[in-house]
């Protein structure tokens, strides 16, 4: 063994740990019984030959003599104290919006399954918002008195809807998309309802689309967003861009399907309208319904998004009522 | 739709349970909607399926989905003498049918209970036996009906026609009521004596002392009845079907079935009167291809069984041959339009909860995702990255006579009736909330549209709105202004601001791109787009540049960044160019700029061609 060699260098480490650690974490590494490195070098003077012993056992003891007193020097209160047990503060990281990251979330589950993310414009006309959409002038849907009109025949979409007839007639199947945006109602403001709000819409076209695949990508999907152990109901649900329609429904977590307060005693929560793209709507949106079948669903995004989040109020959702911790 | 049990169970013999029941209701398009008290059931309508404004027709549905045997209530009084009583005139065109007939010699007095029993568990209040009944075949077939004391006429007529101006009605359940004009009304000797499928008037009511009835059912403009039943604000049950879309076929059913329930319990004489009808019925006929069923059901076995669904649905069955089924639909089935509807259908009543799901096997189709989504991703996670948070807000303003801000032309809120010009009015309103809850440095943006007209053009533009809030204005812009820079550099956008008397604009390739003014900027996404490219960042070898510093007095502020963008450009060999920094000295403001080359014997070549080209362009002395 190099002595000296060896003494160098713990008189280096010694350097840094003084300016680190604490009087007794320091006096420990270095004069602990069993693991000091101090203590273990004198543990190796009696193994020396003599000779050596005469000129390393005066050397090791003068560097004992000296850490000791430079230990007895140190100053407790002028050092830099890192406690690791204190958590730190976060960091400068921004958030995204409720709305945003849960609709990245549902993005990132339908890409991979093929679908496109588009969007449309806000403002729309009544051709795309209503009439493709298989509903004529008239149908007690298309009241003007629930949409926000801007001119005679342009409104604001009441529905994600109009992307889909406006995706359709632009393109040719195959298509696979889902539409993320706003809407608008010309509504009252209360707690649930709000004249502005979000829907996520999802269209498949394609040949040989069944009422079957339909049933199997939102059950994928609802797998995906509220685990595998959801309970789904599939019931026969009318709306007239599509035929045959189909609603679906999330058993209520709380009382299993059998009614609570919660569900509002049905047993069940309302997630989302869907239904086989209707034959007028194809065709009116140019695409042969003869050849191409497909099918749709839309879904409120306010909700589920209210109630990841813990936010009670649409209102605080999108009128600046809510802040990020 | 009401269900009461007792009521159901008039026309299907069930031992099911009311939960039971419920849940096929719900399956086959009915849903459960309110909590189940007793043997009533609470369900979801919804607005195509007129027939479902009946016990009846609800019943045939579950009757259909159950496999149960139908009772239908059996019809007598199907053809009548004609008296010519009362007159009828149809002046409107919001007409479909009207049909009347005239009942003489009915005793006013108690209904019989079952009928009673009916309407408190449906929850409508008990009258005399003769608005009993009338209230009695409108839930039970779906069709509204009225009945009216003829010797209460002072003219022996019924003039259906549009009201003029001022014109007023008594109801029956309310004072005296001013009519819009247009309104559709029932009137005798010109006075109006009901409005049209949705409320009868005071006048001709019947009474206990009533004797002879005139009993009409119409059907009316559905449109029309919505409109009058909102200017009027009444929304009964008359109402809630009359504006549905009923057939008008279902007229007969209802009279004739209320005809012989008024002669059984009331007593009297009955005459036909007059029968008004716009256009004859014509049924449809439709045809269900066995192929069509089993493109979208994925299945081929369901057209075994559509034959026996569409007939317990009341399809007449006109001919089933080569793998094609040729119906009838029946007439109070104003829903159905397309093929795909007695695909529907029959899907339906085998059972939605029977379809076995299956994956999409075709292949998945080019993504035709837009550029603009995937940019915009990209901003806002640079901006999350820097410590901004994001926030949406309801773009829905108060209009303030802006003649570029777009406003609507019938908003129920007066608080809320145009569209915002920038994201900063409403992204205003989180600040207040940030402040509220004590927070000191507020770093928020927004993506999202902001609206505009140009003469008849109107414009929705996509922009992102960043602000910052410390409380202190200089502290802010200058915070702002780094915002700008960093997330230019990170598109490699490069730009030049011109100072107005509004804002400061950010221009790039002579396109104002954006804009900022003290804690807030706007950009304009779509711009920004066309204007990003692609910059490499990787340095692989060392660059020995060499740099010089040169000075200039500017005459006037805002065109300092302009004459440095300016300068880069001059020469080739220029590598970049740095802002150094701007002080006054006496009565002058001194700009100084470093450039880089890479060609240090070039080094005095290009700073006079710098010095030059920029004091000739923009008429400003370079110190040397």
């Amino acid at each position: 063994m190099d002595i000296n060699q060896k003494i160098l260098e713990i008189r280096n480490l010694f350097e840094k740990d003084v300016s680190i650690l604490g009087k007794d974490e320091i006096y420990l590494k270095y004069f602990s019984k069993n693991t000091g490195l101090i203590t273990g070098l004198i543990k190796e003077i009696p193994r020396l030959g003599i000779e050596e012993r005469k000129v390393w056992g005066p050397k090791i003891n003068s560097l004992s003599k000296e850490l000791e007193e430079n230990i007895n020097l140190i100053d407790e209160s002028s050092k830099l104290l890192i406690d690791e047990t204190i958590k730190l503060t976060k960091g400068e990281k921004g958030y995204l919006h409720p709305t945003t990251e849960t609709i990245r979330e549902m993005n990132n589950f339908f890409k991979f399954y093929g679908f496109s993310v588009v969007e449309g414009p806000e403002i729309e006309t009544e051709e795309y918002n209503f009439r493709k959409l298989n509903l004529p002038e008239n149908h007690p849907a298309t009241d003007l008195q629930d949409s926000l009109y801007i001119n005679p025949g342009v409104l604001l979409r009441t529905h994600t809807s109009s992307v889909e007839t406006r995706v359709l007639t632009e393109n040719q199947p195959p298509i696979r998309v889902v539409v993320p945006g706003k809407c608008f109602r010309n509504e009252t403001l209360t707690a649930t309802n709000s004249s502005f709000f979000y829907q996520y819409q999802g269209v498949v076209v394609d040949k040989g689309i069944t009422i079957k695949n339909l049933i199997q990508t939102l059950t994928d999907f609802h797998h995906h967003l509220f685990g595998d152990d959801v309970v789904l109901r599939f019931r026969y649900k009318y709306y007239p861009e599509v035929s045959p329609g189909l609603g679906t429904d999330i058993q209520c977590r709380f009382c299993r399907g059998e009614g609570c307060s919660v569900c509002k005693y049905r047993g069940y929560i309302e997630v989302l309208g869907s239904g086989m793209i209707h034959y007028n709507t194809l065709k009116m949106c140019g695409i042969d319904p003869e050849v191409y079948t497909g099918f749709a669903f839309g879904m409120g995004l306010d909700r589920l998004v209210m109630q990841r989040y813990k936010i009670d109020d649409i209102r605080k959702l999108y009128g600046g009522g809510i802040i990020y911790k | 739709m009401i269900i009461p049990l007792v009521w159901l169970k008039d026309y299907i013999h069930t031992s099911k349970s009311p939960k039971e029941l419920a849940k096929a209701f719900t399956e086959i398009g009915l849903m459960l909607d309110k909590p189940i008290y007793g043997e009533v059931l609470d369900l979801e309508h919804r607005m195509d399926r007129a027939d479902w404004l009946s016990i009846i027709g609800c019943a045939r549905d579950i009757a259909a989905f159950e496999d149960l045997k139908l009772h239908f209530p059996k019809l007598i009084s199907q053809k009548l003498k004609k008296t010519e009583e009362l007159f009828i005139h149809i002046k409107s065109d919001k007409v479909n049918r009207f049909r009347t007939r005239v009942i003489k010699d009915v005793k006013v007095g108690e209904s019989p209970k079952f009928i009673q029993d009916r309407l408190a568990a449906y929850g409508l209040p008990v009258i005399n036996n003769i608005v009993d009944i009338t209230n009695y075949v409108m839930v039970e077939m779906g069709q509204p009906l009225h009945a009216q004391d003829i010797d209460k006429f002072e003219k022996k007529e019924i003039v259906l026609r549009e009201t003029a101006e001022n014109e007023t009605i008594q109801t029956l359940d309310s004072s005296l009521m001013k009519l819009k004009e247009g309104t559709l009304v029932l009137s005798e000797n010109g006075n109006p004596i009901c409005i049209g499928g949705i409320v009868g008037g005071l006048r001709t009511g019947v009474t206990e002392n009533t004797t002879n009835i005139i009993l009409d059912s119409g059907n009316y403009d559905q449109a029309s009845i919505r409109r009058t039943s909102r200017e009027v604000g009444i929304r009964n049950e008359t109402v809630l079907r009359s504006e549905k879309f009923l057939s008008p076929e279902l007229v007969d059913l209802a009279i004739i079935r209320a005809t012989d329930l008024i002669l059984e319990h009331c007593g009297g004489e009955a005459f036909e009167n007059d029968d008004f009808e716009k256009e004859k019925y014509h049924p449809r006929i439709m045809t269900l291809h066995k192929e069509r069923l089993d493109l979208i059901s994925g299945e081929n076995y369901y057209f075994d069984q559509a034959e026996k669904i569409l007939e317990a649905l009341e399809y007449e069955i006109i001919e089933n041959k080569d793998n094609k089924i040729k119906v009838q639909v029946p007439f109070f089935r104003t829903d159905v339009e397309v093929e795909d509807d007695l695909v529907a259908d029959v899907i339906r009543i085998y059972g939605y909860s029977k379809i076995k799901p299956q994956p999409i096997n075709n292949y998945p189709p080019t993504d035709i995702t837009p550029a603009t989504l995937k940019f915009e991703a990209k901003i806002t996670d640079l901006l999350i990255s820097s410590g901004f948070h994001e926030h949406i807000t309801d773009p829905i303003v108060k209009f303030d006579g802006v003649e570029s801000r777009i406003a609507f032309l019938n908003s129920v809120n007066s608080e809320k009736d145009s569209l915002r010009l920038s994201i900063k009015e409403t992204l205003q309103n989180v600040l207040k909330s940030y402040s509220k809850h004590g927070k000191s440095e507020i770093k928020i943006f927004e993506i999202g549209n902001v609206y505009s007209k140009e003469g008849e053009n109107l414009i929705e533009e996509k922009v992102v709105g960043i602000m910052y809030e410390s409380g202190d204005n200089q502290k802010n812009s200058e915070y702002i202004r780094r915002v700008i820079d960093l997330i230019l550099s990170n598109l490699n956008i490069a730009f030049v601001l011109k100072t107005s008397s509004k804002h400061i604009s950010i221009f790039s390739n002579e396109r104002e791109l954006g804009y900022f003014n003290g804690n807030f900027a706007e950009l304009k996404i779509n711009d920004l787009i066309k204007l990003t490219s692609f910059k490499s960042y990787v340095v692989t070898e060392f660059e020995n540049l060499s740099k010089e510093d040169l000075t200039f007095v500017s005459h006037i502020d805002s065109q300092n960044g302009e004459i440095i963008e300016y300068a880069k450009n001059v020469s080739p060999l220029v590598a970049k160019i740095e802002f150094l920094g701007e002080f006054i000295d006496g009565s002058n403001r001194k700009v100084t700029f470093r450039f880089y080359t890479a060609y240090p014997n070039e080094s005095k070549k290009i700073r006079e061609e710098i010095m030059g080209n920029t004091s000739k362009r923009f008429n400003v002395t370079f110190i040397s």
